[in-house]
């Protein structure tokens, strides 16, 4: 069984124990909003399979569009049968990240109406695996995938390029 | 050590126009972050604000650093912007504000709001020096929140192969 993988700005906004007291049981607070930004009523995410084999590249892909360093990279892992259990409409399409081997397994959530961005949500926090990859370990694989010729610079942000010694 | 959080330091011994002048940076830390406040915090968001505290200390120096640490000590931050600002203080690429960076950093490791922690621990990662170990594995003593006793461990192995 494959999982969705969706990038969160911080893991810890996620934790439920230290939700503040006035959000309810059955509640959200809304500053994790901000992880589950919609374009175009369409959710980003990307599917690793069951054994990880390609957790490193996806999160290498999507680090390189950063516009710069981080001191982490936090992300939450979902089990595909959460989505295919209830209405949501996944289809592919390719990443637009400077990563190409890796682009191949973005997915969209189509159709998305702000209740599925909620219930969405729910399914996150309650059934979601949040990690966080340093970035030192994010750093080198950009750096690697580089070095074998596998990332698109002119898509890298000056930024990060600069950052990273690329530029 | 650990002087950050006690105000005595700062304003005691201080003539009318040290102290107006140290109040006008405070306020310039104030609207710099206040500016940040009305949106979601997303990776451009914290690499803006990073961008805004570089320019900050370009023009005034070193009190800047001084000047968010009064405004965290005095509450007049939400919790979620002073973890935002940590991080960018730890993000900065700053010789000259470096120590006082760390120290700022390293006294709110024991602050009594856990998103206030989980930005020091990100900003000391950010930092990239390995003397801030012995702070993160002290803080691991007494961390009973489960996630950030998680990034904590992540934030000593990643110093442990700077």
């Amino acid at each position: 069984m494959s999982y969705l993988l969706r990038a969160v700005h911080d893991r810890i906004y996620w934790d439920r124990d230290l939700f503040p007291k006035w959000v309810g049981p059955d509640d959200l607070p809304s500053c994790i909003v901000g992880d589950l930004q919609a374009e175009g009523n369409t959710l980003s995410v990307w599917e690793i399979l069951d054994n990880e084999a390609n957790l490193s590249q996806v999160i290498t892909a999507i680090a390189s569009r950063h516009p710069g360093s981080r001191a982490y990279f936090d992300y939450a892992l979902l089990k595909l049968d959460f989505i295919n259990d209830v209405n949501f409409s996944l289809s592919k399409e390719d990443g637009k990240t400077p990563y190409g081997d890796a682009n191949l397994y973005h997915r969209n959530l189509s159709n998305v109406s702000l209740q599925k961005v909620v219930y969405f949500a729910h399914l996150l926090c309650k059934n979601g695996d949040f990690r966080r990859a340093p970035w030192k370990e994010v750093k080198k694989s950009i750096l690697d995938a580089h070095t074998k010729g596998k990332l698109d610079l002119s898509r890298v942000r000056d930024g990060l390029k600069k950052e990273l010694g690329l530029a | 050590m650990l002087s950050f959080l006690n105000n005595s330091s700062d304003t005691q011994l201080d003539t009318p126009q040290i102290f107006a002048a140290k109040e006008s940076i405070v306020e310039d830390v104030r609207n710099l972050l206040i500016a940040f406040s009305y949106e979601p915090f997303d990776t451009q968001g914290s690499y803006d604000l990073t961008k805004g505290f570089y320019e900050l200390i370009a023009i005034k120096g070193k009190p800047v650093i001084r000047a968010l640490a009064k405004l965290i000590r005095e509450q007049q931050l939400s919790d979620n912007l002073i973890c935002e600002a940590l991080i960018s203080i730890g993000r900065l690429q700053d010789d000259d504000t470096k120590s006082d960076r760390f120290e700022l950093l390293a006294s709110l490791l024991s602050h009594h709001v856990p998103i206030v922690r989980d930005g020091v621990v990100a900003g000391l990662s950010f930092l990239d020096d390995r003397k801030a170990i012995p702070y993160l594995r002290r803080a691991l003593t007494f961390e009973n929140v489960r996630t950030l006793r998680g990034n904590i461990e992540i934030a000593i192995k990643d110093l442990e192969t700077t």
